[in-house]
């Protein structure tokens, strides 16, 4: 019998991917294994019922370099599949297994359809306006978004075994949180989102008062994240950051760079105000208003405001 | 030092054009660096600044059409030299699968027949794929370590070079002493504009081709991109004049809940 193994930071991360594992797990008729870094005595809420062994590493050093060892010792034999959610140090670890073990990997998987041949991956190419579609040979590695394939209910109780790999990766010298404001956007029916056009970090009172009016989030690009440090990180759109799929995306000031539009791409409709008409994000959105945020966002957080009276 | 930098020759979204058959047009979508990797590129001249020594650009055609797209690989590779690069050497083959782990072995391959590099950077991903494999992978495969996502680099002294990771929930800092492979942020670093003395010296600064037989690599045949479909434009692309704000913002909101996305 083949395996498909499920790898994770933490029981979340196992919740975030266990959904895909299964499909892939059922088609190819595997057992499930999973896997995780910390917390494994919660493992059994994200895994009871739904895979047939546990394991919790134990270690110590860097989390790529720990998970590699786990995957190492149980994945090394009749693998079918490795799967993580597509967080930086998954991602980092698998490919290292991949290119370990020499078996391919693809990332952000949207789709597996069993053939008899091998399985057909699909993925989101080109910012979200292309499907790149492979044909595999398993093993392979994958990750996915998380909470794309929602996971099946557990039940019962699993045994969760220790998994002692020792020492592994480099020393950590130091470990900063990130600050946070606790908001999750991509829970959000309607997000917000401010770029560039943005002239000050005061301004953005414009953003938010729309936002309030309409029930919805605020987000942002990479600049107001990363470059101006504006808004908190958990607000940032984009590839290397939050991925939405909200009812409506309004985009205000925002060029529409693929960087940030594979982030929201997924949106039911999307709407955007941009000075520039020849700016990207016209060819991404429903709706298209070609005028000033600044005169645009106060006519409509007033027309809103007349409505909501 | 020897330094390395992996650049991908990226097709640009925003560019795309279809064919008539639906597919992603390969052979007419412009072709330029990978965003993050012009911040690879600046990571590594910045790192030749501290460390002395050479930048190499080391790229691969993982979209293929060698023969009718070599003057764009050329030209792209052209301006990682006009950056600053010192030489630069790329795999031109049609065999590329698409699949990561077959560039990277490549990669790996083309790296070693060059005698192998003290510092490896790339990006964190490519702006066309977005994969984020390549620096483990590569590093796997030579057997150094790696450091994803940095998004710092200090240097102090003779020790070990710090880097700092930047990931969903937190920065983490490790010491890195060369040889190590790392994957750079688009924050790592402002990557400059050449000048038009830069672009024209860049012309004569060595830049080679190869085969993957000239490096003696193969793809593994385990996976390979069967198609790259362009997704049918579903958006509807209606222009509203918001020269009057007013009238603008009532045509909007109309069309929003009459989508049933907003409520009146």
């Amino acid at each position: 019998m083949t395996k498909v193994v499920v790898a994770g930071r933490n029981p979340q991360d196992i919740s975030d991917a266990i959904g895909f594992a299964k499909i892939v797990a059922d088609a190819s008729g595997s057992s499930l294994i999973a896997v995780v870094l910390s917390g494994g005595e919660d493992l059994p809420r994200a895994a009871a019922g739904i895979a047939s062994e546990a394991y919790a590493i134990s270690g110590s050093g860097h989390a790529p370099e720990l998970v590699l060892a786990a995957l190492e010792r149980v994945a090394r034999d009749d693998l079918y599949a490795v799967i993580s959610p597509a967080l930086k140090d998954l991602t980092d670890a698998l490919a290292r297994f991949s290119a370990r073990v020499g078996v391919p990997m693809l990332t952000e998987v949207t789709e597996f359809v069993p053939q008899p041949q091998g399985p057909t991956l699909r993925r989101a190419a080109m910012a979200g306006r292309a499907i790149a579609e492979y044909s595999v040979t398993p093993p392979f590695a994958a990750t996915v978004t998380p909470g794309r394939f929602p996971a099946p209910s557990t039940s019962g109780s699993i045994d969760v075994k220790p998994l002692d790999v020792g020492a592994q990766g480099p020393q950590v010298l130091g470990v900063e949180p990130k600050k946070r404001e606790g908001v999750d956007i991509s829970s959000a029916d309607i997000v917000v989102g401010v770029g560039r056009g943005f002239r000050s970090k005061d301004d953005l009172s414009l953003a938010f008062r729309l936002a309030e009016l309409l029930g919805g989030a605020v987000g942002c690009s990479r600049p107001i994240a990363a470059d101006y440090g504006w808004l908190p990180e958990d607000r940032w759109i984009g590839i290397s950051a939050k991925k939405i799929r909200p009812k409506l995306y309004i985009a205000l000031g925002i060029s529409g760079a693929p960087q940030h539009m594979s982030g929201v791409v997924d949106s039911r409709l999307i709407a955007a105000i941009n000075k520039d008409k020849n700016a990207p994000i016209f060819q991404y959105a429903d709706y298209g208003v070609i005028g000033d945020l600044y005169q645009m966002v106060p006519a409509l957080v007033k027309r809103l405001e007349e409505l909501r009276r | 030092m020897r330094i390395a930098v992996l650049v991908k020759v990226a097709m640009d979204a925003n560019l795309m054009k279809v064919e008539a058959s639906g597919d992603v047009s390969m052979r007419q979508t412009a072709m330029a660096i990978a965003e993050y990797d012009r911040n690879a590129v600046q990571t590594a001249l910045d790192l030749r600044d501290k460390l002395s020594g050479q930048v190499i650009a080391l790229s691969a055609s993982t979209w293929g059409m060698s023969s009718d797209r070599k003057k764009d690989y050329e030209g792209a590779l052209r301006e990682a030299l006009a950056m600053g690069v010192d030489e630069a050497h790329l795999v031109l083959d049609d065999s590329f699968t698409g699949v990561p782990l077959d560039t990277a072995t490549a990669l790996a391959a083309l790296s070693r027949s060059l005698g192998g590099f003290d510092i490896y950077v790339t990006g964190e991903g490519s702006s066309d794929m977005v994969s984020g494999q390549m620096a483990p992978m590569l590093a796997t495969i030579l057997g150094l370590p790696a450091f994803t996502y940095v998004k710092r680099i200090e240097m102090e002294g003779g020790g070990p070079i710090r880097l700092t990771r930047d990931l969903e929930d937190r920065l983490e800092t490790v010491g890195a002493s060369p040889p190590f492979v790392m994957s750079v942020t688009g924050e790592s670093s402002k990557p400059k504009l050449p000048t038009l003395m830069q672009i024209r010296r860049a012309f004569s600064k060595p830049l080679k081709f190869y085969s993957l037989a000239d490096i003696g690599a193969s793809p593994s045949g385990r996976a390979r991109r069967t198609a790259l479909r362009a997704l049918v434009q579903k958006r509807k692309n209606v222009y509203i004049d918001g020269s009057k704000p007013d009238e603008a913002a009532s045509k909007l909101l109309a069309a929003l809940t009459e989508e049933g996305v907003v409520r009146a």
